[in-house]
């Protein structure tokens, strides 16, 4: 089984600090969460699982090797991709130049900390995304390494990032056969536009019910609409944590507005719906619950290729993850297969082949 | 064999932008495709979703070499003016959608009169001259259907 998203967290500051070039590392030191931007509203509970936080001073799960070599082995994962925590939404950080310096001391950290000592995990480089050149450098200088599958990329972003001035990223992942996830995160904090699309949000429960799915619709079809994929034809994204209940309609959606408008993006030659299918998978978590509807909600995925593009996705350890079981139980049984494996090794297939039967 | 209907006059059409007749209980529009007689004629009602077809203006199908770069293509188009999908005007096919396709019909003009064959044409035929869009705005003028019979 492949997990798609597990996160792991900044457990030893000391340690990590470690990593950050001298020149800067006072400065880091001296915030209290890596200098990173914050959502202006709270978790109303907590955003691990609870148990993580039943006493003072207890780190949350995913803080340590030893803890998420545990979720590993509760859920039987044979590889998790490893997409960090708070670390992606530095590229939402005012100074590129403080990102980039924390994008470099993640990438060495996840890569001797995490990766050198499990082997079933894989990495993912964050990078300074609001300096795409910078960015584009550290996924080069990252990338020689082929335990890191994939570039990531928050939810949260100035611009969608079909945008011509983020085709650095996207050119450097290509190059060198690595995947660009985009994970719902950060949307509406430091430099990110707001979230949803009408203004900040007031609460988590409408950054969760739409603060995340919304920016993960918005970068989806700004990708094709911008025809990065026909620039880059062997380029494929992975979209986690935005939901999938809403992609049919998005799909549809988008295929008739190309159908009346393929005027406005002549390069898209053809529908939209297809070059999502060659080119974007979704992670299953959060799996929308459907009162019920579940053979609907996965006819409509049928519907636009579901079976092929989904990728399975737990979000270990957060407060609302799905673990194997409960999306085995929801999932047809003829695309459990590919769900919970065949479909995350085709995609990660250039780094992931090759290690992985 | 059925005998081909006349329409209109080929002044009419120019200056109207086209003409729509009811022939055998159909609506058919026949469009300018340049300013010397070659028209085009397509049945009145989009297969998408039934709109008044030929509404709609001929054009010349964008193309691009690559994100970011527009040109303007051969392929003659008629651009519905309702949700603008688009048929091409030679054998009705819509180019986004292969289920997608509008009867049309043989027409031309002869002796200053525009005529057409009211039985709808299966075969298609060569792209227009290139020059069209050079010249299109001043052949398909901007005008109010006009119903003959």
């Amino acid at each position: 089984m492949i997990d798609c998203d597990v996160h792991h967290v900044i457990g030893d500051r000391a340690q990590f600090l470690d990593y950050i070039e001298p020149g800067q590392r006072a400065w880091f030191a001296s915030q209290p969460t890596f200098g990173l931007p914050a959502y202006p509203w709270t978790h109303p509970v907590s955003w691990w699982q609870q148990a993580d936080d039943s006493e003072d001073g207890a780190l949350p799960a995913g803080s340590t090797l030893e803890q998420v070599r545990a979720g590993l082995d509760e859920y039987g994962t044979d590889i998790a991709i490893l997409n960090g925590n708070d670390a992606p939404c530095l590229s939402l950080m005012a100074s590129p130049y403080r990102a980039e310096a924390l994008a470099r001391a993640h990438n060495d950290w996840v890569r001797e900390c995490w990766l050198d000592e499990e082997p079933r995990l894989r990495g993912s480089i964050v990078c300074p995304a609001q300096d795409p050149l910078r960015a584009a450098a550290e996924i080069r200088r990252v990338a020689r390494d082929e335990r890191f599958v994939q570039v990531l990329l928050p939810g949260g972003s100035e611009r969608p990032y079909g945008e011509p001035r983020y085709l650095p990223i996207f050119e450097a992942a290509a190059e060198h056969g690595l995947r660009v996830a985009i994970h719902a995160n950060g949307e509406g904090i430091g430099i990110a536009a707001p979230g949803g699309g009408a203004g900040p949000h007031t609460f988590y429960i409408e950054w969760h019910t739409v603060g995340s799915s919304t920016s993960t619709m918005a970068h989806l079809v700004s990708l094709v609409c911008n025809g990065v994929f026909g620039r880059f034809p062997d380029l494929m994204v992975a979209m986690l944590e935005g939901g999938v209940a809403w992609l049919p309609g998005i799909l549809w959606r988008l295929d008739m507005n190309w159908r009346g408008m393929r005027a406005e993006v002549p390069w898209v030659t053809d529908p939209p719906s297809e070059v999502v299918r060659r080119h974007v998978r979704f992670g299953t978590q959060p799996l929308e619950h459907t009162a019920g509807h579940d053979a609907l909600l996965f006819e409509m995925l049928g519907a636009v290729g579901g079976e092929d593009l989904l990728v399975y996705a737990s979000d270990f350890p957060h407060w609302d993850l799905d673990d194997p079981s409960a999306t085995v139980a929801r999932v047809p049984e003829s695309w459990r297969a590919k769900v919970l494996h065949d479909n995350a090794l085709a995609l990660y297939a250039p780094r992931l082949g090759a290690t992985v039967r | 064999m059925t005998a081909w209907a006349d329409v209109g006059s080929w002044a009419d059409l120019r200056r109207r932008g086209r003409l729509i007749a009811s022939l055998d209980g159909r609506e058919i529009g026949v469009l300018a495709l340049d300013a010397d007689g070659a028209v085009c004629a397509v049945r009145n009602r989009c297969p998408h979703h039934g709109a008044p077809l030929c509404l709609g203006h001929v054009r010349r199908r964008e193309t691009s070499a690559g994100p970011g770069t527009y040109a303007v293509g051969s392929e003659l188009v008629l651009r519905c003016p309702r949700h603008g999908w688009e048929f091409d005007v030679h054998d009705g096919q819509c180019p986004d959608d292969p289920a997608m396709r509008v009867a049309v019909y043989d027409a031309e003009v002869r002796d200053g009169r525009v005529l057409v064959d009211p039985v709808a044409r299966r075969r298609a035929r060569p792209t227009a001259p290139d020059d069209l869009a050079d010249r299109r705005p001043a052949v398909l003028a901007e005008g109010a259907p006009c119903t003959t019979s």
